[in-house]
């Protein structure tokens, strides 16, 4: 791998970090269903975003679901499911898009 | 070979109606019209010593869409499955989201004369005698006909404007944006003979989202080529919403483009 795209995968990396801590922080003053929301809505137009999108997703989802697997349960339930449901789609186009890379297809 | 598609055909007919009996769970024939898509819920009604609850897919999927319930409320595509407590409605979770006395009846509410009425057996009504306000014969009365499961073309009812779904509460459900769909993958039939399947995303996704099919029912390893009809009847694939709460799979020409047989 050239240095650029090293340079370039580690600061998506300090960006990864800084939307984990933002959204960390957002929860301590129970904004969580915000994050929520801008992580879920994106399924919808989920087909149109690039690879290194999807994947921030999925580690955002799995960010959210550590914090609100600490909240009640009868509260938060609802929001794990939805959440789920969400980050299981975006790994799903994930691996369906490398799935069709390997067979040297395009991904369309 | 035709002797073959036959026999395979009557059995194909004979599971299915299995099938379709068993997911209604309460009577041993084919459901009626207006019972079709009723889902009982019993996790903790009988143990509790409350009639069990009936949930009605007619009605409500006639209001709303599926993945409006399916994906954002959080429930089940399961009998059973979701685990909804009395108390979760009571905090706006599941039925409680729709069924708080401002969008649909709550659990119970003070009268004009302050005193408190309940109605509780219009969900728990599992061998009750109940009069509903809704009555499924009068509500599809007009609707445009299909030949099993509810008898009615849900889908012509909302091309014509009978029936208009909502698929969002506002301050309830997270705010969508517009879907972008993907363009229609073809269905090729597996045998030589077999007709293509129809399948469209675009209808399938403005109904269901993308999230409730993929990747729980229609998953990355299992491309179209891979499941059968057994297994759909079995309730697997196209079959987790055909013939229990979609159109029966009796209805073989309505996937398969040309007549089966
Ligand atoms: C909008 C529909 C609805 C209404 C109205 C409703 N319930 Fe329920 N209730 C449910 C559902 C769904 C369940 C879960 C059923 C199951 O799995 O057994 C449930 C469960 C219960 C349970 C089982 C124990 C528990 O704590 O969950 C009790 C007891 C109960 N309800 C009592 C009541 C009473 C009393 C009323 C009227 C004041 C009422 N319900 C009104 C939908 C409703
Ligand atoms: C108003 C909410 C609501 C809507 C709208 C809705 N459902 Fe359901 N659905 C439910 C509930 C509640 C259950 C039962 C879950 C449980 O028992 O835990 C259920 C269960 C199911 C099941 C399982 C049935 C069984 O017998 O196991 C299927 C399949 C299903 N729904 C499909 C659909 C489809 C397809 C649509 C759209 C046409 C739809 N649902 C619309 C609330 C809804
Ligand atoms: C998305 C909103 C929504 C959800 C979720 C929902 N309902 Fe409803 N339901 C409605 C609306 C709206 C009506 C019709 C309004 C009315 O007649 O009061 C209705 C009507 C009903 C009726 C018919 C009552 C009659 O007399 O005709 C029953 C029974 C019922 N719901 C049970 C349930 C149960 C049980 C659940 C949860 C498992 C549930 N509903 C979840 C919106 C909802
Ligand atoms: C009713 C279920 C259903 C819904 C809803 C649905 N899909 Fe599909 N999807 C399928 C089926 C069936 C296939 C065919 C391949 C298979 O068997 O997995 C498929 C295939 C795909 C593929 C692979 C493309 C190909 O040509 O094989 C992608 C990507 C996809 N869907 C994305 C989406 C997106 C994005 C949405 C929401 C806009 C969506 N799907 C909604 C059932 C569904
Ligand atoms: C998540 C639930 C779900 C799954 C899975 C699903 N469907 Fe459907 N489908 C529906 C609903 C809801 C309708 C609306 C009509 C109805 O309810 O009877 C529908 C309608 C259709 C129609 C009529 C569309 C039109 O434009 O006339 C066809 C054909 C169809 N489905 C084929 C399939 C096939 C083939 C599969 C499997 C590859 C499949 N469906 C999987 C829920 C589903
Ligand atoms: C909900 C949509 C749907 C309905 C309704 C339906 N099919 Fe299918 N059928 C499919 C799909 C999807 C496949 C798999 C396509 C493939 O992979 O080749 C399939 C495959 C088949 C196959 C070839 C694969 C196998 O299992 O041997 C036969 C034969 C078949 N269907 C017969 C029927 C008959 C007969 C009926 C009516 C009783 C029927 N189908 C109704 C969707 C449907």
């Amino acid at each position: 791998m050239s240095s650029p795209w090293k340079r370039w995968s580690s600061s998506l990396i300090l960006v990864a970090t800084w939307v984990a801590m933002m959204s960390a922080a957002a929860l301590a003053t129970g904004e969580w269903r915000e994050e929520l929301a801008r992580i879920c809505c994106q399924a919808d137009v989920a087909s149109e975003l690039s690879s290194e999108e999807l994947t921030r997703l999925v580690q955002e989802s799995d960010t959210l679901l550590l914090q609100l697997e600490k909240i009640k349960p009868d509260e938060a339930k609802v929001a794990i499911f939805r959440l789920k449901k969400s980050r299981d789609f975006f790994q799903y186009l994930l691996q369906f898009r490398a799935a069709g890379a390997k067979e040297n297809q395009p991904a369309d | 070979m035709r002797g073959i598609f036959w026999l395979l055909l009557i059995a194909l007919l004979f599971c299915g109606a299995v099938v379709s009996a068993e997911t209604f769970g309460v009577k041993k024939t084919a459901p009626k019209p207006d019972q079709y898509g009723n889902v009982v819920m019993n996790n903790l009604s009988d143990q509790n010593h409350i009639a069990p609850v009936v949930f009605n897919h007619w009605l409500h999927r006639a209001l709303y869409t599926c993945r409006l319930c399916h994906v954002d409320l959080g429930f089940a595509m399961k009998a059973g499955g979701t685990g909804v407590k009395e108390a979760d409605n009571v905090n706006g979770l599941y039925c409680g989201a729709c069924h708080d006395n401002k969008l649909a009846f709550g659990p119970e509410k003070k009268n004009a004369f302050g005193n408190t009425e309940k109605y509780c057996d219009r969900c728990h009504s599992l061998g009750k005698k109940v009069t509903f306000v809704k009555d499924f014969f009068a509500f599809t009365k007009g609707f445009p006909p299909a030949r099993f499961g509810n008898k009615v073309d849900w889908l012509l009812a909302e091309d014509k404007g009978l029936i208009k779904l909502t698929d969002q509460l506002p301050g309830i459900t997270i705010p969508r944006k517009a879907l972008k769909i993907p363009l229609d993958s073809e269905l090729k039939g597996k045998e030589a003979g077999m007709p293509d399947i129809i399948f469209s995303h675009q209808k399938h996704a403005v109904w269901n989202g993308c999230e409730l099919c993929h990747p729980d029912i229609f998953g990355v390893t299992k491309k179209s080529s891979v499941y059968s009809m057994q297994e759909i009847f079995e309730g697997r694939y196209c079959g987790a919403c055909h013939g229990k709460v979609a159109f029966v799979n009796l209805d073989c020409q309505l996937c398969h483009t040309k007549a089966v047989f």
